[in-house]
């Protein structure tokens, strides 16, 4: 049984075997929440990655109010989401081939058979900003108010983004039920 | 499957789960130079180690002062040798300042208080008396000042009190900067410069219909097209004309909502399906009218046997009707049409057309 007392202490002296321990206890977790926020893979790593050093660099103000649990998911789904307001405001998603094939329909990989990989695919083909709404409000929780401070928009665009993800989720859904069953 | 059914499937699958980040990301963590940075500052100026360093240098100094004889002790400082008593002064700077660093720590109070400190502490030790003098005291100080006369009281009779301060100072800095450098190395969150940039955007466009058009903005915070796409382009292929309606954080930080005129033309070229040449002055020639301006024109015409019975690159040129002097039985006839049209796109077109006589 890990002492989180004692690795947040040995944190916070910016020791690296603590921090490394840390890291073990919340990577799984905290890819988890990355996976979802971001496009593929890769893009979920480098949101980890940034997070983790967040983590540790701040970790001298985690005051051990709310758990800290808590607080490192903050931190990942507050990185995840700088990451995306970096991509607009460069417009580095300028993409368009990728987002019309997001709203195409999906073609779901034989070998992925799990619903949780399925709906994950699905997520990961939303258009960034809905796969952000879309995971703030529905899985995480937030507000639309907050919401829309997060994303810098207003929150009748963070309820239009969000009905919209809805939307392409249930084709994608759809499709694939559709599909199935032409399969058998 | 209803909206709110979604919702409840993903929050539900998602809620506990866990992926596996690959094996060498850790690596990357530890290798990354501002953690790496940050470590190393944060194993200095820990107050443990800090304070055991200091107080064993503290130890060494003053165990060699006690072999300097009393006498010495009381001449002018002038006549002291020079490293002897630089290093005296900073011994007990580092003493006291070490205490306060650590005060410092606890309380997190700013540069300003705990050099104040330090100068009561100076003052304090100067005049060999262990008093609050300065009213405003506060109880870390008053702590402090209690731990202090175990070794340096003597010593301190004939530290100058200017370069002591100095000292402190001088000693005290990185503790105190330690605060804003810890800020400097956070990933820079995200922050629209008001000043970097205007706001750009594409202009009112015509285009010929179906083609593609992209629709972009450029410096802004956000874009989302009122059609229903967050994306600082949107890339259309317009049937008829329209106004695109875009919502914009300018670089100000404003909303706005900027509107794009597409107009749309049809520029498909006008082909007919049959043809008289029958020298009534009506529909004698097969021939093939543009809307707009038209490049690298090819017009060419088949028998349906696949021979090719009349080329042209002229668009105001058609055909009569004729192969070789000859004139060609009515029927049908296979055309290919090749041109490029006013946006340079080239386009390639073949149908039938049937000849009546």
């Amino acid at each position: 049984m890990i002492n989180e007392k004692e690795i947040i202490e040995g944190c916070k002296a910016g020791k690296e075997k603590y921090q490394k321990m840390l890291y073990q206890h919340f990577s799984t977790t905290l890819m988890g929440i990355c996976m979802r926020y971001a496009k593929n893979t890769m893009e979920a790593e480098d949101i980890l990655q940034d997070s983790f050093i967040k983590i540790f660099v701040k970790i001298s103000s985690f005051r051990g109010e709310g758990s800290l649990e808590a607080w490192v998911r903050q931190i990942a789904v507050n990185t995840a989401i700088n990451a995306y307001r970096k991509k607009v405001a460069t417009g580095y998603d300028l993409d368009i081939d990728e987002l019309q094939e997001s709203i195409k329909d999906v073609k779901v990989s034989t070998t992925d058979k799990t619903t949780l990989n399925l709906l994950l695919n699905f997520i990961n083909e939303l258009p960034d900003g809905y796969r952000a709404a879309f995971n703030l409000y529905e899985i995480d929780g937030y507000s639309h108010k907050e919401i829309a401070e997060m994303l810098g928009c207003t929150p009748v665009t963070v309820r239009t983004q969000l009905h919209k993800a809805k939307l392409a989720l249930k084709k994608k859904i759809e499709t694939h039920l559709k599909n199935d069953l032409e399969v058998l | 499957m209803k909206e709110k059914e979604i919702g409840e499937l993903f929050k539900e699958t998602f809620k506990d789960f866990k992926a596996q980040p690959s094996d060498e990301l850790w690596t990357k963590i530890s290798e990354n130079k501002n953690l790496k940075a940050y470590n190393v500052r944060k194993k200095f100026l820990n107050p443990k180690t800090l304070s055991f360093t200091i107080g064993s240098v503290g130890l060494f100094v003053a165990a060699l002062f006690y072999f300097i004889s009393p006498e010495t002790k009381l001449i002018n400082q002038e006549q002291l040798p020079v490293t002897p008593e630089y290093l005296q002064t900073t011994l007990i700077d580092k003493d006291s300042a070490c205490l306060n660093i650590q005060a410092a720590m606890k309380t997190e109070e700013n540069n300003h208080v705990a050099t104040s400190k330090t100068r009561v502490i100076s003052t304090d030790t100067k005049s060999g008396e262990i008093t609050h003098q300065n009213s405003s005291v506060n109880k870390d100080i008053a702590d402090d000042s209690q731990m202090l006369p175990s070794t340096p009281v003597s010593i301190t009779m004939i530290a100058p009190s200017t370069s002591q301060d100095e000292a402190i100072e001088e000693f005290i800095k990185p503790a105190n900067l330690n605060k804003p450098t810890e800020s400097n190395l956070l990933p820079i969150p995200f922050s629209g410069d008001p000043h970097s940039a205007l706001l750009q955007y594409s202009r009112d466009t015509a285009v010929c219909k179906n083609s593609k058009v992209v629709l972009f903005v450029k410096n802004s915070l956000n874009v989302q097209w009122q059609i229903g796409v967050q994306a600082t382009t949107l890339e259309i292929y317009p049937e008829e004309s329209d106004i695109y309606y875009v919502d914009v954080l300018k670089p100000d930080g404003k909303d706005t909502t900027l509107a794009i005129r597409v107009d749309v033309f049809d520029c498909g070229l006008y082909i007919p399906n049959a043809f008289t040449p029958n020298g009534d002055g009506i529909n004698d020639q097969f021939k093939v009218e543009a809307p707009m301006d038209i490049t690298n024109f090819t017009l060419s015409i088949f028998e349906t046997s696949g021979r090719l019975i009349f080329n042209t690159h002229n668009i105001n040129k058609g055909w009569d009707g004729t192969y070789e002097g000859k004139k060609s039985p009515s029927g049908a006839y296979l055309y290919i049409i090749t041109y490029t049209d006013r946006i340079g796109e080239k386009h390639y077109e073949k149908g039938q057309i049937v000849l009546y006589r």
